[in-house]
Formats: C-alpha cells, structure tokens, sequence
C-alpha cells in the first residue's frame, strides 16, 4: 500500500529527486570532462569503457533508494517513531549519495591513462596469442593515449605496456621482425609530443626500450623493425639534445650505445643550442666508437664526419676541437681523410641531410685551402 | 688508439659532469661512466679499460649481494662503502664480502685509482693492502682537472712501471 502523500509532500520530493538527479548526471561527467583530455576520453569509450551503463546504474539507484526513502520513511513518519527508523532514513540518504557517485568514481578509475595503458597492453597480448598478429586499432589507441597523457608516471605506464607488448612479440617463435612499426612509431609519439613531451626519466626508458628491439630484431628475417627503431632513436635524440637536462642527455647518450645516427643526431642539436659538453661528448663517442671499430674508412665514418663538420662551421673554439681530432687522427682514415669527407657528403647528400652535406663541403674547403 | 677509461661514480653525469669536459676536449679518452656497482661490474667483465676510477660511495645497482650488503649498512652509501667492498672482491678476494668470479686477466690493482670524499686517513690502509696507489679526495673546490690529471697519472705510472721492467 503506497504512503499518501500531501501536495506539499509530493511537491519537495519531486523538486528533491530532480535536484538529485541533475546532480547524479551533471556534475559528475562535467568533472570527468575537465580531468580527461577529450582524446583519452574517446580512448576510454573505443576500449570498452561505457559510461552510459553507469548513468544508467547512478539514476536508477538513486531513484530506487529515492523510493524507498518515500515509502518507509514517510510512511513510518505516520506509523513508526523511533532510533531504527532514524537509521534506516539516514541510511538511504546515505546510500543515494554513494550510489551516485560510485559509478563516477570507477569510470574516473577506468579511464585513467595508466589503467587503459594495461587494460589495451593485456588486450593486445591476449589478441596476439589469437591471432598472431597486433590488433592495429589497439595500437592506436595506444599511441593516442601516450601522446595526450602526462610527462612522468602515466607515459612510464604507457611505455612499461609497449615493452610488454614488444618483449611478447619479438619471444614468439614467428617473429619475422617487421610487426613492431606502429609500437615503434607509438613509443616515438609518446615521447616527442608536441604538446606533452615525454619527461627526463621517460626518454631514458623510451631509448632503452628502442635500443633493446633493435637489438632483438637484429636477427630476424626483416630489417624493417631494427631500421625503424633505429631511426626512432636518431630522432629522439635530435629532439632531446636541446630539452633535456644535462645529466639526462647523457645518460641518454650512454644508452645510445653504438648508434651512431642517434649519437649524431643529439649532438648536433646539442650544438644548435651551443650546449657545448653534451656536443662535445657525442662527438668524443663517435671518435671512440669508430677507432675501436676501426671504421676510419670511406662509408663507415660518414655519422662522425658530419658532426665534426658542424664542430668545424661553428667556428672558435668548437672549430679548434675539430682540428685537434683532424690534425691527429686524418692520417688514420683510409684511402685518406679526404676522400671519407667526399664520401660523408655524397652519402648526406643521398638522405637528404643537405646542411651536414654543405657542411662538409665546407670543412673540405677550408682543409684544402689550409693546405694551400 | 685512445685509452679506454671507465670512471664508477654516480654523479658522474650529473654534479660532476663539467669534470668530463677536459676529457672530451682532450679526445684521447675513450670515457665510460658506470654509475653503480652492478653497472661497474658489467663493464668491468665485458671491456677493457685502461684507467678504471672508483669512487667509494658507489650505489648496489640491480645485483642483489650488493643491495644485500647496503640494505645491511642501513642503505647508506657512507657506511656500505661499496667501492672499497668491490675492490676488495677485485684484489683481495679471501676477505671480501661479496666473492666474485675469476675477474678478466687484465684487472690489475696498477689500473686502478680511487675519487672519493673520504679524507685519506680513512681509506689509506685499505687502500695500501689493496696495492691501489693513485688517490684524491673530492672536495668543493675540486679543479676542473681533477679527473683528467689522475687518468694521467695512472697511465704514466703504467708506462714507467712498462720501461722498468724493459
């Protein structure tokens, strides 16, 4: 037997429960909103997290518990007095308010980079255990969310899922070594955003993580994963020799190991922005790196050449450490140190590299007129 | 050929970074930084290296004896000594706390030199039992040398020590 309600009564309720539900639909996703970027809300809805049953479960909690509070309380307001009926009333406004905000809270937890990072990261494996293959959608979403979420533990979250997806890939027995570009190319994005580069810490990770692909697909049937991360090291390392703090940009270089586009690519950027000592180091590394591998010959020295022509064209003192390194080393190269400079500049010149190419030209130049 | 130096010191690329400078501009070291003891070790089992410059405040890295030994200082770095404990391994194995295996044949007390903020008093007779000569204490007005002069020093006392015996 429903309560009888008074049009007072009935009025309060329906202004109270409107009011609610206002709250229980409006605030909540206005507050989802200004937390998420819009790309990693969408992110959140293609990877299954759908808001709407939420709604669903807030407004027809809340009514139910809206009901009940009628019916008992008001109802028992006539019938029963007493500290029960005081709990059970406070109970259910108590349980309206926790019931809306419930399902907001989880879509908020859902919907969480980290928590789409490993929600699309077990995604992609359990898809690759199916079907041998990455699921392309996935990757993107992937990508989106490294791209527009912050600098710091969320890009951390999004890279520790690139590595699991790359370690479960290049382990599996068909690993041709060519299914890793877009998780290459993603690793990059998250890193380089324009508007949300990664932090310090995250380049360091972003370049192990690259380095040790490169490494694993060095073996592989394709070229294609080993070169691509190559090139992704080369460019994260043009980017981050004119951002990253000193020490970073070191540690950076000391994970670039051997590769020597990357170790280019930073110290040239480094003396764009005449951060001289990590120039110099990149430099020194190039130099180390091809007497120990005896690459003082036409076509293996072309990385170092280049950058030593940069160290050349910039004058002073960075021209001077050039000549140093010439004037000592030049009798090492074979056939000798002109033709590698000539060799450097072609090879440059054929990457479209036409600023290292002419710098070369430059270096050689003045080399020969020296010598006049 | 440039020499290969490594130096084991974990501000090496950080505070005190401008002390690589004159290395690099001199372009006859080959530097390598290993800024804890397990990274130290890595290196020192897969390269070469002519100078090798241990700082004795050194973190444990990944190695799980030498978190085992710093977490048992406290997790201090000026209790643990770390770097004196590796090189005790290195040089005097039958009283060191982590054993180590056989190291490469050319780890040899003469290669080594040590960069640290302990006062000479503290170290020196480890130091001398350990047959490791070449020391300096870092301090604030530390020259900008201060690294290049000992990764000299040791070479030099290498090739007199190569001229002796000829």
């Amino acid at each position: 037997m429903p309560p009888h309600l008074t049009e007072t009564w009935s009025t309060t309720y329906v202004q109270t429960l409107i009011a609610l539900l206002v709250f229980a639909l409006g605030m909540p996703p206005l507050i989802y909103q200004l937390s998420l970027p819009r790309e990693i809300g969408r992110v959140a809805q293609r990877q299954g997290v759908r808001a709407w049953r939420y709604v669903v479960f807030a407004v027809s909690a809340s009514a139910l518990a809206s009901l009940a509070f009628i019916w008992f309380l008001h109802f028992s307001h006539r019938c029963f007095y007493g500290r029960f009926w005081d709990f059970v009333g406070a109970a259910l406004v108590t349980a309206v308010v926790i019931l809306v905000g419930f399902p907001w809270v989880r879509i908020m937890l859902l919907s969480s980079p980290e928590a789409l990072a490993g929600r699309i990261g077990r995604n992609s494996i359990r898809g690759f255990a199916r079907t041998g293959g990455l699921v392309e959608r996935s990757l993107g979403d992937l990508a989106v969310l490294g791209a527009w979420c912050t600098a710091g533990d969320e890009k951390g979250r999004v890279l520790a899922t690139y590595t699991e997806i790359a370690r479960v890939v290049q382990s599996a027995k068909g690993y041709r070594g060519a299914e890793l570009v877009d998780v290459i190319r993603g690793i990059e994005t998250t890193l380089t955003s324009k508007d949300h580069p990664g932090a310090d810490s995250n380049l360091i990770t972003g370049c192990d993580i690259l380095s040790s692909i490169r490494q694993r697909a060095a073996n592989a049937e394709s070229d294609r994963d080993s070169v691509e991360a190559g090139r992704a090291i080369g460019r994260l390392g043009s980017f981050a020799g004119s951002i990253l703090a000193e020490s970073t940009a070191f540690a950076l270089l000391q994970a670039m190991g051997t590769d020597r586009r990357a170790i280019m690519g930073l110290g040239l950027s480094a003396l764009a922005t005449d951060r001289f000592l990590v120039a110099l180091a990149a430099l020194n590394q190039l130099e180390s790196l091809e007497e120990r591998e005896a690459n003082l010959v036409a076509g293996k020295s072309s990385e170092l050449l280049g950058l030593l022509a940069y160290f050349w064209t910039k004058g002073g003192s960075s021209r001077l450490r050039a000549e140093a390194y010439i004037g000592a080393a030049a009798g090492s190269f074979t056939p000798s140190f002109e033709e590698c400079v000539l060799f450097a500049q072609r090879y440059h010149y054929q990457i479209a590299e036409y600023g290292t190419s002419d710098r070369l030209g430059e270096m050689l130049a003045d080399i020969r007129q020296q010598k006049k | 050929m440039r020499h290969r130096v490594l130096w084991m010191e974990d501000e090496a690329l950080s505070d005190l970074a401008t002390l690589t400078a004159p290395i690099y501009s001199s372009g006859q070291y080959d530097l390598s930084v290993a800024r804890d003891v397990t990274e130290g070790i890595r290196c020192l089992w897969t390269y070469e290296y002519s100078v090798v410059i241990v700082d004795i405040r050194l973190p444990p890295g990944s190695g799980q004896p030498w978190i085992d030994l710093w977490l048992a200082s406290g997790a201090s770095k000026p209790a643990s000594r770390l770097g004196l404990r590796l090189l005790e391994s290195l040089f005097d194995p039958a009283s060191a706390a982590v054993k180590l295996p056989p190291p490469p044949l050319w780890i040899d007390p003469a290669r080594f030199a040590v960069f640290t903020v302990e006062g000479e008093s503290e170290v020196a007779d480890q130091l001398c039992r350990l047959r490791i000569e070449p020391y300096r204490q870092k301090s604030a007005r530390l020259p900008f040398t201060a690294v290049i002069d000992m990764i000299e020093q040791v070479i030099s006392r290498q090739r007199d020590s190569v001229l002796r015996e000829l």
